[in-house]
């Protein structure tokens, strides 16, 4: 769907993007991730058109990205905003119709979104008179109303409630379930896990990670299992296994010599009552951290 | 094309449905037909007519007070004493009383009233006394008063502008006041909407909507139809007035008719003084006639385009280049400052409207807007009017140019102070 090749922007002071390349899947939701400052903003940026590159290739469906794809595009910023004074209504049609919309088609797809979102009765308020959350609907409806092939969504769940952030993750999913690809742009690692596929970590302007979640996960797992059980301790061999953490019911094991497949038949041998027995996958947020600060010392 | 128009539909749209544009543009022709009924009204309260009873002792001034069409004064020989008394039961206004004068020293001539007769009188009044008292002393210096009027010279040089065999007769003081007036309403409209424009750019950039737009429109599409749509609003706005003083002044017509023709008819009379110099007021007529209203139109409409998108153009890449009210100051200056110095120039023109100053500042695209039109009435040679046609064309591409440059970095940038140095770098930043 997206491919940046070798992408690289600097301004004045520094760079911001430096030699990032990546693939964005197909009908995939992919995670755009990294700490604040990371160059993530840049990046979007460069990919919706509103600045160029300093070089580097996008292929969008394989051709090179140009103005022409701007109505093939969605994008939420983080930083976003509407006209106070315009009315909801009004709002809407004059970006939908900047996105290359008919005033007819625009007017209908509006309609379709307010009625899908139960707030039909906003039409004619005027955008100050509505709640944060509320405009975040709007500014929603907006992204998505001209039917885009991809979707930028920076920070979509910042200062929603709940509710509301579970109505727009379900949209997200049925957007991609209707074939549109969602590149997902935050630094709420538990948001990614639940939402995306694949991910690209970036810092500091550089690609550290990038790849499907799972493998990730797997790639820097520590071989580190939980063990759950019932009345006596088993008895660890400390020379092939590790105890890291021991509670009464539960022991956090870490593998040395020996494999998992070892440490189970050890503890079937001392015929343990054993509840479960399961490996320790690092959360995406652990990954991130323990890169982020890796590439900083 | 699609998407500038759709942006300047919006501004022109949001703008001219604002309650604020309603107001303004019903109020001010409102207002100044409003003044204008009311100086007709004061005007006409303060023509009543007044009767003054006069006394003069040394009987020298006796019907030398001519009566105007609405003071009229009377000569009585009654005591002062019943006179004083009794003038405003007998149906007068004021009691003047002129004692035994000496003509060297004309002193204690008083006028008695129960209320203020208003300065137009007194000056009558005082203007036939010293008149009068004029021709005694001449009399008394041995000088005949036809020697005097002989004496009298009015001059009014009659400046006469030559091109080749044409000959047309200028008058500095017409072309003063329609060049200023042009001046004038240029300047007013690149400052108040030149800050539109500049208040509507911080708008979408504080707002945020700014980087929506931006996936949608190129930088450059949201400035020039931001500037279009405003210039549209405005023109609007002058259409409007124009509509509206133009009926108000019609409905005012049919109302106070006989007032207005009483008021342009005594206008008239004051202006020559009471003795209407025909020549001086056909010279007039004719300097008016004289004038190319078609030259001087385009000129006017041509260089109050070009100005206001040279300016309109700067004053958005200044919006998008500030965050917050607070450091609006440093970069407002230096594009209010040739609009202010520009004035200050143009004010100078009538001294000497080809001097080198001003032919420069006519020509230099920053300064031309307001200077040019000014000075168009006192004549200005067609290759320099062409050269500054040329300039200011050119002007406002490279204003739009560098102005789109500023603004396209400018207005994706929060919470950093920007310098002079850096802006001066975007200029010429590529991608």
């Amino acid at each position: 769907m997206l491919s940046l090749q070798n992408i690289k922007k600097s301004y004045a002071t520094h760079n911001a993007v430096n030699d990032v390349s990546f693939e964005v899947p197909n009908k995939a939701i992919f995670g755009l991730l990294g700490p604040n400052g990371a160059g993530k903003t840049t990046l979007i940026r460069i990919i919706t058109n509103i600045i160029g590159a300093d070089s580097g290739d996008i292929l969008f469906n394989g051709t090179p990205l140009s103005k022409d794809h701007t109505i093939k595009i969605g994008y939420l910023p983080e930083e976003r905003g509407l006209y106070k004074k315009m009315k909801v209504g009004e709002q809407l049609l004059y970006l939908a119709q900047l996105k290359g919309l008919s005033k007819k088609e625009a007017k209908n797809k509006i309609q379709h979104w307010l009625d899908k979102f139960e707030i039909t009765t906003w039409k004619d308020k005027k955008i100050e008179e509505l709640s944060k959350g509320m405009q975040q609907k709007i500014q929603f409806i907006a992204t998505v109303v001209h039917e885009p092939e991809l979707i930028i969504l920076d920070e979509p769940f910042s200062g929603l409630d709940p509710v509301n952030a579970e109505l727009i993750k379900n949209e997200i999913f049925e957007l991609n379930n209707n074939g549109t690809t969602i590149i997902f742009s935050t630094h709420r690692m538990e948001q990614v896990e639940e939402i995306c596929k694949r991910i690209v970590l970036i810092n500091s302007g550089n690609k550290i990670l990038e790849g499907e979640v799972k493998d990730i996960k797997q790639q820097f797992k520590k071989n580190l299992f939980k063990v759950v059980f019932e009345g006596n301790a088993p008895k660890i061999d400390e020379t092939a296994f590790e105890v890291k953490v021991s509670s009464e019911n539960e022991l956090l094991i870490g593998l040395k010599e020996k494999s998992s497949r070892d440490l189970l038949k050890e503890l079937v041998k001392q015929n343990i009552n054993l509840i479960s027995f399961n490996e320790v996958l690092p959360s995406l947020n652990e990954v991130f951290i323990e890169q982020v600060k890796e590439k900083h010392a | 094309m699609r998407k500038i128009s759709l942006i300047i539909l919006r501004e022109y749209l949001t703008r001219v449905k604002k309650k604020s544009f309603i107001v303004t543009t019903l109020l001010v022709p409102l207002a100044m037909v409003i003044f204008f009924a009311s100086m007709i009204y004061i005007s006409k309260f303060s023509n009543e007519e007044q009767f003054i009873i006069a006394l003069d002792e040394s009987h020298t001034f006796e019907n030398r007070i001519p009566d105007t069409e609405t003071l009229y004064v009377k000569f009585s020989d009654s005591s002062l004493t019943y006179l004083k008394e009794n003038y405003d039961q007998m149906g007068y206004d004021a009691l003047l009383y002129i004692p035994p004068i000496d003509i060297q020293r004309p002193t204690g001539i008083k006028l008695y009233s129960r209320q203020n007769i208003g300065l137009q009188a007194k000056s009558h009044l005082e203007k036939h006394l010293e008149k009068k008292i004029e021709r005694l002393k001449l009399k008394g210096a041995g000088i005949d008063e036809s020697v005097l009027k002989d004496l009298k010279v009015n001059i009014d040089i009659q400046t006469i502008i030559n091109k080749g065999e044409e000959e047309q007769d200028s008058n500095t003081g017409i072309a003063t006041v329609i060049g200023m007036i042009m001046g004038f309403i240029i300047y007013m409209v690149l400052i108040i909407y030149g800050t539109v424009v500049m208040k509507g750019v911080m708008e979408e950039k504080t707002n945020r909507i700014v980087e929506i737009m931006m996936s949608s429109v190129k930088p450059f599409q949201l400035m020039i139809g931001k500037v279009i749509g405003l210039a549209a609003v405005g023109l609007t706005q002058f259409i409007l007035w124009g509509i509206l003083i133009t009926l108000l002044q019609f409905a005012m017509g049919i109302y106070m008719g006989q007032e207005i023709l009483e008021m342009q008819q005594m206008a008239a009379t004051q202006q020559v003084n009471g003795q209407p110099d025909m020549d001086e007021v056909l010279l007039l007529m004719n300097n008016i006639q004289n004038i190319n209203f078609l030259q001087l139109g385009s000129t006017f409409i041509f260089f109050f385009i070009g100005g206001y998108f040279l300016y309109a153009s700067l004053f958005a890449a200044v919006g998008s280049l500030i965050d917050e009210q607070s450091d609006q100051q440093s970069f407002v200056f230096p594009i209010t400052m040739p609009i202010i110095i520009s004035i200050f120039i143009m004010m100078t023109i009538s001294q000497n409207p080809n001097s080198d100053l001003i032919v420069w500042a006519s020509i230099i695209p920053l300064s031309s807007p307001i200077v040019m039109p000014a000075r168009i009435p006192f004549g200005v040679p067609g290759w320099q009017l062409a050269i500054s046609c040329i300039m200011l064309v050119l002007g406002f591409l490279a204003a739009i140019w560098v102005a789109g440059k500023i603004y396209r970095t400018g207005i994706l940038l929060y919470g950093k102070k920007v310098t002079f140095k850096e802006v001066g770098r975007w200029i010429f930043y590529k991608g």
